[in-house]
Parts: structure tokens; sequence; C-alpha cells
């Protein structure tokens, strides 16, 4: 099986010919276990990136920030699904949403993932938080990242609140409406800051356009930048000590 | 790989040895083996999914449900409206004398499903109040527009909306 690896001066087989082939054709497993690692050593870095040993006191609640991103990557890639099909107009949106569920091969499957995602993942996400506080992980060294995870976490909340008006049905217009009045009440700047977040004195199209951009341009990309400062700075001080 | 090793040293105290490493590679074998059709049916069954969500479908072939419904017309003895669906829309189904009126019942205003008033003879929505003839013709606003016709036939016993 991998007789392949060994390197000249040995016996050399007809089958391993056809193995080789094989490996360049299939270049998703060649880049790990044929021609392509052999080559550029791919195992070898990506076990040096990946094989972390964790301290023995780790447990299950550790895992919830992973759980956390791993329902993120599943919106990514939903969102990107339902972004196919989606008309962010408020003639087409609600259509657009009914026929996505409806009509399209397995989207109620896409929408039902990302629908059940977003709420997932604010559980998943606030038992991360509380891991997080209860083992007293957010004190220095990791204050920092402590700050950037709250931050991830609003971004979430952004996320939630921005992706809810996109079906445009009573229930999403009527909680934006009310949504949308919550920064109204803060002091001097809450009038401009909801006239900005609806684009508007009412809720209308240029809300949907807003909100639809923020969910699926702007919050991404800031999400990813805020993501890596996360990992990295994990990475870099450690997972904290025990109880 | 090895095995001509093996077959050539497999004499003697060598030959426990060369059985072992071939267990060891058969279950090793094996292991990959169950790994790769793990893999290959998550990928078809995920490539599946993925292509028939992403291939564009031709407009029009596109609204769910049945293009026509029919019920026993006895049915309207019992209820004043019959409601169904056709093409996955709501539609109420009444009769005034001796004819048969199929309507859409989403009202034109806002969206809610109107309610059939018998001693009016109109259709009226909970949410504003809009009326509406047996014709679809609007009555009293706030609705901008005539409810959706459909095409009520009375064949035998039984009702055909299309």
């Amino acid at each position: 099986m991998f007789g392949w690896r060994k390197k000249g001066g040995e016996a050399a087989y007809q089958g391993e010919n056809v193995k080789s082939l094989l490996n360049l054709v299939s270049l998703f497993t060649g880049a790990l276990y044929g021609e392509l690692d052999e080559r550029l050593d791919f195992r070898t870095a990506l076990s040096r990136a990946l094989r972390k040993p964790v301290p023995a006191h780790v447990n299950f609640w550790f895992c919830f920030g992973g759980i956390t991103f791993l329902i993120f990557l599943i919106q990514v890639v939903t969102g990107v699904g339902l972004l196919l099909y989606y008309r962010p107009t408020v003639e087409q949106a609600y259509h657009s949403v009914v026929h996505i569920t409806n009509n399209i091969p397995f989207g109620w499957l896409v929408r039902g993932f990302h629908h059940w995602g977003a709420n997932l993942i604010m559980i998943t996400v606030m038992i991360h938080a509380l891991r997080v506080f209860l083992y007293g992980a957010y004190k220095p060294p990791r204050d920092f990242n402590w700050v950037v995870g709250v931050l991830l976490m609003f971004g979430l909340l952004v996320f939630g609140f921005s992706g809810y008006l996109l079906p445009w049905n009573e229930l999403s217009y009527w909680a934006t409406v009310v949504g949308a009045e919550i920064p109204g009440a803060i002091p001097v700047i809450g009038d401009a800051l909801a006239y900005f977040i609806k684009g508007g004195d009412t809720v209308g199209q240029l809300a949907l356009t807003r909100f639809f951009a923020f969910h699926v341009v702007i919050m991404p990309v800031g999400m990813a930048v805020l993501l890596l400062m996360h990992f990295l700075m994990i990475r870099r001080l450690g997972i904290s000590g025990p109880l | 790989m090895d095995s001509i090793v093996e077959e050539g040293g497999a004499t003697g105290k060598g030959a426990p040895a060369a059985v072992d490493a071939s267990r060891r590679k058969f279950m090793h074998r094996m292991y990959n083996l169950g790994l790769a059709l793990w893999a290959g049916a998550a990928m078809g069954t995920g490539g599946y999914v993925v292509g028939r969500y992403i291939w564009p479908r031709p407009e029009g072939s596109t609204t769910g449900g049945e293009r026509s419904a029919s019920f026993p017309l006895a049915q309207l003895d019992e209820q004043p409206m019959v409601k169904l669906l056709v093409e996955g829309q709501p539609v109420g189904v009444v009769r005034v004398g001796p004819d048969v009126y199929a309507l859409g019942l989403v009202c034109t205003h806002l969206g809610c499903l109107v309610g059939w008033n018998p001693e009016a003879r109109q259709m009226v929505c909970p949410c504003h109040a809009s009326r509406f003839e047996v014709t679809g013709q609007v009555a009293q606003g706030p609705a901008p527009a005539p409810l959706k016709r459909y095409e009520a036939r009375i064949s035998g016993d039984t009702v055909v909306v299309t």
C-alpha cells in the first residue's frame, strides 16, 4: 500500500504505476498520501499545525468554542447556498424564500440548516462564554481574547438581527421595526443611529438592502478578521488552567 | 511491497513475523477501505444534494402543488365555503344561488386570508375589513385590486377548480 513511498533502488511494481496515477488524479488524497505529499510534505506541515497537545483537565465544556465555529462554517456554506436564489427586494424577497423552501430541490434542507444553525449558535456561544467566565479564562494574559470574543458575540447578534429581516414576512418586518427602536433610545445619538440602521425613517426597501449588505458582506468580513485574531491569540497563549 | 521480502524470507524463524506483518497490513487495508467507502458515500450524497440544489430549473415549472382540485358538490350543503389548495394557493369555493364561484383567499391588501360572509354574500378580510363580491371585485377598501378568480366547474356531482 505504501510501497511508492520508498525511495529509488528498490524493486518497482507494475501496480505502483497505477497507484501513482490514481493519486495524481485524486489530488485530494494525493495531497496527503501521494505524489504531492512526497514532494511538498503537506503531512508534516499539517501535523505541525494541527497536532497540538491539550492539557489533561480539558473536558467536554471546552468543546463549545469549536462547536460554535463549526456551526459558523455551516452558516457560511448554507448562506452562500441561499444567496444563489434569494432576491433582496421588497417585492421578491418573501416569494424567493418561499420558492427556496418549497420548490428548489433540498432548498428546505439548506434553509433549515441556516435557520436552526442561527438558533443553535447563540446557545453554543453562550455556553462557551459561560465556560470561559467560570474557569476564569478571561484573566490576563487572555484578557484581550475575551474582548475579541465579546465583539464576536455581538457580531453574531448583528448577524441574527440582520438575517431575521431578510425573509421579509410580517414577523421579521415588525421585529425589525421594534428592534430598530432600541438603538433609538440611546441618548443624543440614538435617533441618528436608528435612522442610519433603517436607511430612512421607516423600514423599507433601503432597510432591506442595508440589512442584506450587512448580513452577507460586511459582517462576514469583519467576523473573519476577529475569528483569526481569536484563534491566533488562543494558540499563542494556550488553554487556561483547571478550576 | 514487502511481500517479496516476506515470501523470500518466510522460512524457519522468519515465518511468524511475516504472518504478523501481513495481518497488520490487512487490517490497515480494511481500515483504509472503510474510510474510503465512508468518504465516497459522504461525498456522493453531498454532491448529489449540492448538485440538485445549485442546478438551475426553468421558471414556470416551479409552482408547487396540484394545478386543479375537486371535491363533492354535497360538501357545499354542509359548509358555506369549501377551502382547498390550487397550485399551493388557498382557494375558497362558495355557492350563490345555482352558481359556484372560486376565489383566491389571499387579500390583495396585505395578504391576510379572507373569509366568507354568507349573509352579505361577500368575502371579508379580518385584518382591515376589505370586502369583495363573489366575482372578486372590491366592494369596500382598502384592498387595491380584486381577488384572484379561479374557474369552478360542476361536473356531475363534483366541483372541479382550476
